[in-house]
């Protein structure tokens, strides 16, 4: 009686849903600069504003996950300017693990080749010394990601599930 | 000074020359950047690439490519759309050195490189770096689409000849 009363509770409210391509503001927990990152590096990202279906907060601010270095290059002779192309990988919420794509931040450093150049026809191999800057982003920076997919989730601020009893009184 | 000193230096010279900007900098054939882009297609993404026609180094090529194939040439001033799959790619450009630019191809998504050419010993290198739509937005007026010769087979035919710039 009481499983049955139960069941008919979670009939009658549609399970919580992100569904793809669902923005997701998500924050930058670890400065980056393209003088130290190597591709494949991971670091921490975490959630800025709580996403909310149908009245229910799905993914809590300040949820954490981890983003990846797609791509570095330091900064060099000639003018190079330091690269830098990072994503976010996922963030983990109580539902699961919710994974993310479309986050980009791409940073190019100050690039003076024109300098370099410049440097060269005034001093021979003068310009082969001239560096670009490197690339940099900041602990805190923040850009919009969006969800892979459609994800079911539970709400973190509803109750959890009271524990079914059976009739004999035990917990199941 | 030796005889090889004056080389070095008469080669450092005029890789610096062809490394400045060309006079005619800005491409003069092609049409001009339609106002709207075409999107990539459905479960593909997209990779503009563009090189500024009053940058450095106006006077040299900017190949690019994947791994050993040539996708495309970037001459000062031009861009082209390259749709692909989702998945990882490297690009690269080289001359005398190699210069490497990983960028990952996400559905529906569309990602902006741009072509520099830096200093080196003997000739100017082309540099791919990762640039954004807002930096793209500022060049786009004085591109031109990459010419008939230089769009490979993965490379979009040139979208203002299939829809005049409005």
């Amino acid at each position: 009686m009481i499983l049955a009363g139960l069941l008919a509770t979670d009939l009658a409210t549609p399970p919580a849903f992100v569904p793809a391509g669902t923005a997701i503001e998500i924050r930058v927990d670890q400065a980056l600069s393209s003088q130290t990152a190597v591709r494949g590096d991971r670091f921490p990202i975490s959630v800025v504003n709580p996403v909310i279906v149908d009245g229910a907060v799905v993914v809590p601010a300040g949820a954490t996950g981890i983003g990846e270095v797609v791509h570095a290059a330091g900064k060099g002779f000639g003018g190079r300017a330091g690269e830098l192309i990072v994503a976010a990988r996922y963030v983990d919420i109580p539902g699961g693990r919710l994974l993310l794509r479309g986050f980009r931040i791409n940073r190019a450093g100050a690039n003076n080749a024109a300098e370099a150049i410049g440097a060269t026809i005034v001093v021979p191999l003068a310009g082969l010394v001239v560096t670009g800057s490197s690339a940099q982003i900041a602990q805190g920076q923040t850009a919009l990601a969006k969800t892979q997919a459609d994800f079911p989730a539970r709400s973190p601020s509803a109750a959890p599930p009271e524990p079914i009893e059976n009739q004999e009184g035990g917990a199941r | 000074m030796s005889k090889m000193m004056k080389t070095g230096r008469v080669a450092l010279v005029l890789a610096a020359m062809a490394a400045m900007p060309a006079l005619a900098a800005p491409a003069t054939k092609g049409l001009p950047t339609p106002a709207t882009l075409p999107p990539p297609p459905a479960g593909q993404g997209q990779i503009i690439f563009w090189r500024s026609g009053t940058m450095v180094g106006g006077a040299i090529g900017c190949g690019v490519n994947i791994g050993t194939e040539r996708i495309s040439a970037l001459g000062a001033g031009h861009y082209f759309i390259l749709n692909l799959a989702p998945g990882a790619y490297e690009f690269n450009a080289k001359s005398e050195a190699k210069d490497v630019l990983n960028i990952e191809v996400e559905p529906g998504e569309v990602e902006f490189v741009k072509c520099t050419i830096r200093m080196g010993m003997m000739v100017g290198r082309p540099n791919l770096s990762p640039s954004t739509v807002e930096e793209f937005g500022t060049k786009r007026d004085g591109l031109k689409y990459v010419d008939g010769d230089d769009v490979g087979p993965k490379v979009l035919a040139d979208p203002a000849a299939v829809a005049p710039a409005s």
